[in-house]
């Protein structure tokens, strides 16, 4: 009986130790100085990296942001919610 | 764009002057141009899931969980940006020079709440990308609304300079 319970938890944890990765979508609408301001706020990247992150974004569509555990992520993807940015949250 | 000018007040001040009464209209406007009710996909927009149907149950529990705070948060920067707008004087002169004066530490939540109002009226109105690059001639409330959206556009990336220190 208490392997059966045990074996799920042990997937959870590995499904939460797994790298998320926190993914932002382009939205035409947003500007670009926009999505600049609000990766270096969420984040704390520097302008060079939030910028290339943000031309990304622009130019192929998506960019990935940020990778880590779930946990985090999902924070990530709260806080670019918050700021009305596109972004999902995604197993590599 | 129109002749609206931002500057610097003080340390703690942003003034934004040179608004003639239909632009000062429309920027009494933001906050019920924010607002989705009534259109789904404006909802949608404004509250999109975080796996995009990947994980349906965590989209789910995402609605139910986190959603209730992103309205909360978005309700909060429309307060605050109405507390400014009503201290905005409704006709100053005969020539209508409408001036708007915002707190410094107000200015992130005016950011947020055009940028809002931007999203919602292109869902709103089913705007599309091709007809934001080019300004519709006709006089119809959806070429109000692409202008609208422009309008907001500019203040929004005048008030992002200002945060970055007038860059």
């Amino acid at each position: 009986m208490a392997e059966t319970t045990a074996e799920p938890e042990i997937k959870q944890d590995q499904e939460f130790a797994t790298a998320w990765n926190v993914v932002v979508h382009n939205d035409p609408v947003n500007l670009m100085s926009y999505v600049t301001m609000v990766f270096r706020k969420v984040f704390g990247y520097s302008r060079e990296k939030a910028e290339r992150h943000m031309m990304e974004v622009h130019q192929l569509g998506r960019s990935i942001v940020w990778s880590g555990m779930r946990e985090p992520a999902e924070n990530y993807v709260q806080q670019l919610h918050l700021c009305l940015l596109l972004a999902t949250l995604e197993k590599p | 764009m129109p002749a609206v000018e931002i500057s610097r007040l003080d340390e703690a001040t942003v003034e934004v002057w040179g608004l003639n009464p239909f632009l000062a209209d429309l920027l009494k406007q933001i906050v019920s141009a924010a607002d989705p009710s009534g259109c789904d996909a404006a909802e949608a927009r404004l509250y999109s899931t975080p796996t995009a149907g990947a994980e349906p149950e965590f989209d789910v529990e995402w609605e139910e969980l986190i959603q209730p705070d992103l309205e909360e948060y978005f309700a909060s920067s429309l307060d605050i940006v109405q507390t400014d707008l009503v201290k905005m004087p409704s006709h100053e002169s005969a020539l209508s020079d409408y001036r708007l004066r915002i707190p410094m530490d107000h200015l992130e939540s005016w950011i947020h709440a055009l940028n809002q109002a931007r999203l919602a009226l292109v869902a709103r109105y089913d705007i599309s990308e091709k007809e934001m690059s080019n300004l519709p001639l006709q006089g119809d409330l959806r070429a109000l609304s692409v202008f609208q959206v422009h309008f907001y556009g500019f203040i929004q990336e005048c008030f992002l300079r200002e945060m970055d220190g007038g860059e």
